[in-house]
């Protein structure tokens, strides 16, 4: 197992590069400009100048380079840095990835919008699995009953239907005529008492309902689908010509194998909450990660989106592999060679 | 021939009251031939005769709309009154081609076609197209579709004078004998999809007729009728510049669908080709999926995004504004999406390939490519059917959230994403807006998505019940 993690990881290296390397050519492709959003009375002589600072008219291997050494020795140095006493040599002269659009480091805004999207995004996750799984594993027993067949219907619906309907629709509804919620996000909130987690709870309940929905679609289907296929193994029949209870049957051997797919897909949707909901983030103004890349991508600020986009990369690439070992944690049938 | 005959006649003989009987080899054979090639030439004639009586009548038809004679009046009348001689026709299925043919049409319960079948058949033909007819067939207790009903071909005998138990026989030999005549069977048990169908088809009809039928311009401007929630004027209401939303939604149902369908043929085609190649050849295995696994890590939305950005410009260059982000969005779409159908396609060939048949065309020095496509390439679409299916969904969401993040069509260019863009800002005045763009993409995935479902439990036979 240990080896096998180690060959997995050695393998993503290669594969983080050359994700690192595509993402990077295809933004330098674009004509994206520094300078673009400036006034037009600066002359051209200081705009080549505030390019030549900003590093945008070096080569592209050169930038390339930098970039990567930006992104994978000084970032994470300066991280370590930031939460231990350590101190490594050079930390003064270390370079760090600059945004076009605020002059800042990428990482710090990252770091500060980070929490909005875990809040909002993490939280509809975990409430989507928590109410995904066990309507799957109900729907699969008893399969055909009307909660199956309703249950079913409204799965396929809450798959089908975009998020950004059902994000408009709930403004409509619960904003614009019955004032219950607020429909833009305000991130300046502090929650300090039970008044402040009242409003941050009002503006939180409908993005977050709009993302569990689709969450809840779409696992539940996947768990209905893993029980209904393991409810018809020999290995339950023989479990049930035992004489043991239903109880033990199905919480014992059905539920138990069932999970070990969902487990791994759980896994695999990690990732999807650290690179936040692009459209939902967008429709509540939740100023979150997804929200910034919008806003990075129309400003044309190359360097946030290819940190990132490559953040997002990383993490699929990273989820993945723990996807596969928890795979074969969970199930011992699987054996890796 | 006649002996044939002889045989039955006198089997005919024998029958007792709904007793079945032992069909005799000549029978067998007498079907056999029957439902392939002789139908499919009773179907030829017929439709050279409808084509014959179909100019006329359009002739008619158009004479009579322009001009208000009374010939042309005159004829229309004719033409009602000729109606039940057509009619007559198809009554029993006797259409000229069949009659021509020797070819009689019964029913699934062996009886030949009443009066009363006619008749409802003729009111199925009519309304099928609509969802009222799709929920009535789903009702039905025989389980027909609705092509049985509506054509009644279910079986076709080349003799005329057979018994109703052989009747039975007969339907039961041709029913679902062949692969598609029994996914179908099994598709239509999937009510959810059948109903998906119907409306479908009344969304694709409408978009793609609509326009003839609702004639407002999309793009007259009425500043007085801005911001209507619903009015006889504008059922669906209007935008801020009081143009029609109804007939924006069916124009921008056009671009989103056929976006839908392009990006599935894009992403289907290259899955499907990439899946081949990296199951059947083994050198080409590994680079394929790995460049599959990084196209996967890709993060979707972000670069769909990017590319969106990048490549309009110059595309806007070399074919215009709308064709260009058209084929930027089929391309991106596309391009993005194929590496669930290319792994479902390499699992598939695996299997196939070790198959005793390949290694039999292989050893009679049949090509690669030969293998590849008549042997392999059939056996593997299933699959590939039922993820075109879904594609064509993740598509047309993937179309709706570019253009309502602002990075699809241009603002005059309306597609139901776009819609959905321009009238989130309008939310306090009128809600319809963004309503009914929004069902409408909903509705469209609904049904592809419930379709796929249908389809997949419909073509793999161990799904089947």
């Amino acid at each position: 197992m240990g080896k096998y993690i180690v060959r997995r990881l050695l393998t993503a290296i290669p594969t983080i590069l050359v994700i690192s390397f595509i993402i990077f050519a295809i933004l330098e492709l674009s004509p994206s400009d520094p300078t673009g959003n400036l006034p037009l009375t600066i002359p051209p002589e200081v705009r080549a100048k505030i390019r030549e600072a900003l590093g945008a008219d070096a080569p592209f291997a050169v930038k390339y380079v930098k970039w990567l050494n930006q992104f994978f020795i000084a970032e994470p140095l300066n991280f370590i840095e930031s939460i231990t006493d350590i101190k490594f040599p050079g930390s003064e002269d270390r370079t760090r990835v600059i945004s076009w659009a605020t002059r800042g480091p990428v990482i710090d805004i990252i770091a500060e919008r980070l929490p909005q999207t875990l809040w909002v995004v993490g939280s509809s996750y975990i409430l989507g699995v928590l109410i995904a799984v066990p309507v799957g594993i109900y729907s699969a027993y008893r399969q055909y009953s009307i909660f199956d067949q309703v249950g079913t219907f409204l799965m396929m619906v809450g798959f089908s239907v975009p998020t950004f309907f059902t994000g408009l629709m709930f403004i409509i509804v619960f904003s614009v005529n019955l004032k219950w919620f607020p429909s833009v996000y305000d991130t300046t909130l502090v929650v300090t008492d039970i008044a402040t987690l009242k409003k941050q709870l009002a503006q939180m309940i409908m993005p977050v309902t709009v993302l569990t929905l689709y969450t809840t679609a779409q696992m539940s289907r996947y768990t209905r689908a893993s029980t209904l296929e393991n409810l018809q193994q020999d290995f339950i029949r023989t479990a049930r010509s035992k004489g043991l209870t239903e109880r033990v049957v199905v919480g014992r051997h059905v539920v138990r194998n069932s999970l070990i797919p969902v487990v791994t897909l759980i896994a695999l949707g990690i990732p999807g909450i650290f690179a936040g909901a692009l459209i939902t983030e967008q429709i509540f103004r939740v100023n979150g990660i997804g929200q910034y890349l919008i806003i990075a991508i129309q400003g044309g600020d190359l360097p946030t989106v290819q940190t990132v986009t490559f953040i997002f990369a990383v993490l699929v690439v990273l989820f993945n592999i723990v996807a596969d070992v928890l795979y074969g944690i969970l199930d011992p049938r699987v054996t890796y060679t | 021939m006649a002996k044939e005959r002889a045989t039955n006649s006198g089997a005919r003989n024998q029958d007792g009251k709904g007793q079945r009987q032992a069909l005799t080899e000549a029978d067998m054979r007498s079907w056999e031939l029957a439902p392939r090639d002789s139908r499919f030439a009773a179907r030829m004639i017929d439709s050279v005769f409808q084509v014959i009586i179909a100019i006329p009548l359009f002739i008619i038809f158009a004479g009579a709309m322009t001009s208000s004679s009374v010939l042309m009046l005159g004829l229309m009348l004719a033409v009602v009154l000729l109606y039940p001689i057509i009619f007559m026709i198809r009554m029993d299925g006797q259409t000229p081609g069949k009659r021509l043919l020797d070819i009689r049409v019964v029913k699934d319960n062996g009886n030949p076609l009443s009066v009363g079948d006619i008749v409802g058949r003729e009111i199925i033909y009519w309304i099928t197209s609509g969802l009222l007819g799709a929920i009535w067939l789903l009702f039905d207790k025989r389980r027909k579709g609705l092509h049985d009903h509506a054509a009644a071909t279910l079986v076709i005998l080349k003799d005329s004078a057979t018994t109703k138990a052989k009747n039975l026989e007969a339907v039961e030999q041709l029913q679902a004998r062949t692969f598609v005549g029994d996914a179908w069977n099994q598709f239509r048990k999937h009510k959810l999809a059948m109903i998906a169908i119907a409306v479908l088809a009344v969304i694709i009809l409408g978009v793609l007729f609509g326009p003839l039928v609702w004639t407002l311009d999309p793009e007259y401007i009425d500043i007085v009728a801005a911001y209507q929630v619903a009015s006889p004027q504008h059922p669906w209401g209007t935008d801020s510049l009081g143009r029609d939303t109804l007939a924006r939604a069916l124009q921008g149902g056009r671009v989103s669908l056929m976006i839908g369908i392009s990006a599935m043929l894009v992403s289907i085609t290259i899955g499907t080709v990439i899946g081949l190649a990296s199951g059947y050849f083994r050198r080409l295995d590994n680079p394929l999926m790995r460049m599959t696994d990084i196209f996967i890590a890709l993060p979707q939305l972000p670069l769909l995004l990017v590319l969106m950005m990048l490549f309009r410009e110059p595309l806007k260059g070399a074919f215009g504004v709308e064709g260009g982000v058209f084929i930027l969005m089929v391309s991106v779409i596309g391009g993005l999406q194929w590496m669930p159908t290319a792994r479902l396609v390499r699992g598939e060939v695996l299997t196939v390939k070790s198959r005793e048949f390949i290694t039999a065309a292989t050893a009679v020095g049949s090509r690669d490519g030969r293998i590849l496509a008549s042997h392999i390439l059939p056996n593997v679409m299933s699959p590939v059917i039922v993820a075109a299916t879904f594609s064509i969904a993740s598509a047309i969401i993937t179309e709706s959230a570019l253009s309502f993040l602002g990075l699809g069509f241009p603002p005059d260019f309306p597609t139901w994403g776009r819609l959905l863009f321009d009238g989130k800002d309008y939310l306090t005045i009128t809600w319809t807006l963004v309503f009914w763009p929004g069902l409408l993409i909903s509705l469209t995935v609904l049904c592809v998505n419930f379709i796929g479902d249908g389809l997949r439990d419909a073509l793999d036979p161990r799904l089947r019940k």
